[in-house]
């Protein structure tokens, strides 16, 4: 058997010499004939110097009996000869490596650029497999135009991109180029680089975002992360998922921190319905605003956030500071922190006051009187209504004491002053021009108790 | 009887009375803030580097008087807003603004020089230890904003640095010094997004994208991205003469024919345009005559678009008309090339 082989192979060997084309041994016209290295033009796109019989340009002989050649240089010397050197910022990592033949066949191809693959898609993807099965791909990636996006040689851009990044993306999404032109907040991420947030390429969440909201957003806003995961009230619709964009935008808006819609109307998008807050509490549903003809300034203005920290406060209701709880508390500055973030704390401060509140008799201040003290001040709700009331100044019709849940206020205003009856003292008026005298007892109360006897 | 119809009618009176006082005194209890409509105060002061500050409605100016706290951070974003605001108003009408911040503590140097230091214009500060200016005006909370128009008539009170402070203080700060800024006062304060996932919008992308490949010279790929769009948005007429000349590109001339030639163009370039598409696939159907005409019409309508003359050179050309031809060729170039038309 084994002499049989032999044999055979014997045989093929000498058929093969036989049929076989043999090397020139002198100087020919042209490489390319009939006969030999035909191949090389028998594909559409043929590189020109192989179209004009230049051999030469890239090969040199060695030895012209022995019928070797070597090339003229090395790659990617040998190419940048006639093709012009790479002088942009980045550069492709096949060409800086000298590997043009990577991608293209170097004497003829039936593809366009003479192409190793069909496409330009096709050949990227034999080393950048930017998909990886994902869900949510890109429309240029999908079909393959990586070309849209990148160079293929080299760009003055990181990863070879046709513009900048500023420029790139909104050069096809030109609506939201001419609407973020429009808006005056603009997130910066957007201002800087989309795919900062977007896989460019693909991925495997809606609108190919890199993870979904709230990580990706938590993965630059750490300080609003530790505010909704650390506080002692937490505001439980933050970390849900996706969370964040259930009040902002991620883009631009024409209005601060990218709300995507007037605050009150975005807090009631839930907080119309009870909520539960913890296993042990819900949330009443929020109508105490509705119809009321005194609303609180920042409740007037639409923003809930004048006094609710939205993702998450260290004090109840997550309000933005400190407030007391109760119908009285010892006055420390410190506990109205919440209040004084807005209105001026020598309101309760001063004894005397002119122009700085209504709320006073003559020039003595009434807002001191009530809340500056060191055992029992009343707190501003013991008077105020927080949200909004039908009195002026949303002053409380009645308020909670004890088990007394509906201590009335009986107040009243004039031009220069006003009137209270509650259920804490005797009638007493106020007025700024003539200021009442406190150490005569109120004529009411006298006729009142005349009458009883 | 009659002295009891009396005692009823007095009694009836009393309440009207009380009940009307009760009322007015409702409809005045906000009457310590002035309101959006009133006549500006006149005041004068001196402010922390003991230069005088007057406003008198006489002289014309439009103020803003914004009322802040030293030590407040709401207070702060709104000076960082207000400087923005300022920042986008013109040059030549800064000279009719007065800008004035009335705060307490004016004794924090640092803060002030920061604001004086940021601000876009002269911002005079005006310390008001004595609430007398707060007063005048009835604040009761800062930040507060008022901007009065040359007229003195007030036409902003803001109160608190809320969600819509700088786009309502910036309306209304243009609107006093009549600047247009394309904003209807319904928008002032309502919240606008980017809605970049409306149709228009995607079919506009798919478009764009389509410009992108063809100037890459990746026709086909480009001819996919119009179809797309044309799908999304078939009443565009944008689309529409994009993928009719794209189609034309490659060698359709049929269906380029059939998608533009229902359409009829608003602007003499878009009729120029359409043209163009109809003159282009007339010469590729060997129809020279009519495509002559419609090429030669598109040039009268758009007489800067080479693209017209290069097919009408090349239908001279298919005439053997080689005089013509190389005119209306180097008509083209010098169009694209208007320095090298020497």
């Amino acid at each position: 058997m084994r002499q049989f082989i032999t044999a055979l192979l014997i045989v093929i060997g000498l058929i093969s010499y036989a049929f076989g084309v043999e090397k020139p041994t002198t100087e020919q016209d042209s490489c390319i004939t009939e006969e030999c290295h035909v191949e090389h033009t028998s594909k559409e796109i043929i590189h020109d110097p192989v179209s004009e019989g230049s051999c030469e340009a890239c090969h040199e002989s060695v030895d012209v009996k022995e019928h070797t050649y070597k090339l003229t240089d090395e790659e990617p010397g040998l190419c940048m000869q006639c093709h012009d050197e790479f002088t942009k910022k980045f550069i492709h990592g096949a060409l800086e490596e000298g590997q043009c033949k990577q991608c293209h066949e170097t004497h003829s191809s039936d593809n366009k650029f003479r192409l190793r693959a069909k496409t330009i898609g096709e050949m990227c993807l034999q080393c950048h497999d930017v998909v990886e099965n994902a869900t949510h791909v890109h429309g240029p990636t999908s079909v393959n135009e990586c070309s849209l996006c990148h160079e293929a040689h080299e760009s003055d851009y990181e990863n070879r991109l046709t513009m900048g990044p500023d420029q790139l993306c909104v050069f096809c999404h030109v609506t939201t180029k001419e609407e973020l032109d429009e808006l005056d907040f603009v997130h910066e991420a957007v201002r800087e680089n989309c795919a900062d947030c977007h896989d460019p390429h693909a991925a495997n969440n809606w609108k190919m975002l890199r993870a979904e909201a709230p990580d990706m957003c938590f993965g630059c806003h750490e300080e609003i992360q530790a505010k909704a995961q650390n506080s002692k009230q937490q505001h439980n619709v933050v970390s849900e998922q996706g969370g964040c964009l259930k009040c902002h935008t991620p883009h631009a808006s024409s209005v601060r921190h990218l709300l995507a819609s007037v605050p009150t109307t975005l807090c009631l998008t839930c907080h119309s319905e009870p909520q539960g807050v913890s296993i042990n509490e819900i949330l009443p549903a929020f109508n105490e605003i509705q119809g009321k003809a005194y609303l609180h300034g920042p409740i007037q203005e639409d923003d809930c956030s004048g006094c609710h920290m939205t993702h998450g406060s260290d004090n109840f209701r997550i309000l933005a500071g400190a407030y007391p709880e109760g119908f009285y508390t010892s006055f420390e500055e410190m506990k109205y922190e919440l209040c004084f973030g807005c209105h001026e704390n020598t309101l309760v401060l001063t004894p005397t006051a002119d122009d700085l509140t209504d709320f006073r008799n003559g020039n003595q201040n009434l807002h001191f009187l009530h809340v500056n003290k060191e055992r029992r001040g009343r707190t501003c709700r013991a008077c105020h209504q927080t949200h909004a009331s039908n009195q002026p100044k949303h002053i409380r019709m009645s308020v909670p004491y004890g088990g007394w849940k509906d201590l009335p206020i009986n107040f009243s205003k004039t031009d220069t002053g006003g009137f209270c009856d509650p259920g804490c003292h005797l009638e007493k008026g106020y007025d700024r021009q003539t200021p009442v005298d406190y150490t005569v007892k109120p004529e009411r109360q006298l006729h009142e108790f005349n009458e009883l006897f | 009887m009659i002295m009891k119809t009396i005692r009823n009618i007095v009694a009836a009176l009393a309440i009207l009375l009380a009940l009307s006082s009760v009322i007015y005194g409702a409809a005045s209890s906000s009457a310590r803030r002035i309101q959006q409509g009133e006549t500006m105060p006149e005041f004068s002061a001196v402010d922390t580097a003991g230069k005088p500050f007057a406003y008198e409605r006489s002289s014309g100016h439009v103020l803003m008087l914004a009322f802040l706290s030293s030590q407040q951070k709401r207070s702060q974003k709104a000076i960082e807003d207000i400087n923005s605001v300022l920042s986008d108003i013109p040059a030549d009408k800064l000279t009719s603004l007065q800008v004035a911040f009335v705060m307490q503590n004016v004794d924090n140097k640092e803060f002030i020089a920061s604001i004086q230091k940021d601000s876009p214009v002269g911002v005079q500060i005006i310390g008001d230890e004595n609430y007398k200016i707060w007063g005048k005006f009835g604040v009761i909370v800062t930040p507060t904003l008022l901007i009065s128009d040359s007229a003195g008539k007030v036409l902003c009170v803001k109160p608190g640095h809320a969600y819509d402070f700088s786009p309502v203080i910036k309306f209304k700060l243009f609107q006093a010094l009549d600047i247009p800024n394309g904003i209807s006062p319904d928008d002032a304060s309502s919240v606008r997004t980017v809605a970049n996932s409306t149709m228009p919008a995607k079919a506009k992308r798919h478009l764009q994208m389509a410009e992108l490949l063809a100037s890459k010279n990746r026709v086909s790929s480009a001819v996919e991205q119009a179809q797309r769009a044309y799908e999304i948005d078939p009443n565009s007429s944008e689309i529409a003469l994009m993928l009719g000349e794209l189609l034309c590109q490659t060698g359709k001339p049929q269906k380029a024919v059939k998608l533009v030639s229902p359409l009829t163009g608003r602007s003499d370039r878009e009729k120029a345009r359409i043209n163009l598409v109809m003159g282009w696939a007339k010469r590729q159907l060997d129809q020279l005559e009519e495509a002559e005409k419609f090429l030669q019409e598109g040039i009268r309508q758009d007489p800067t678009s080479p693209r017209l003359r290069f097919e009408l050179g090349r239908i001279y050309q298919k005439h053997n008309d080689s005089e013509r031809a190389m005119q209306t060729y180097v008509q083209a170039l010098q169009l694209i090339y208007p320095e090298e038309s020497t």
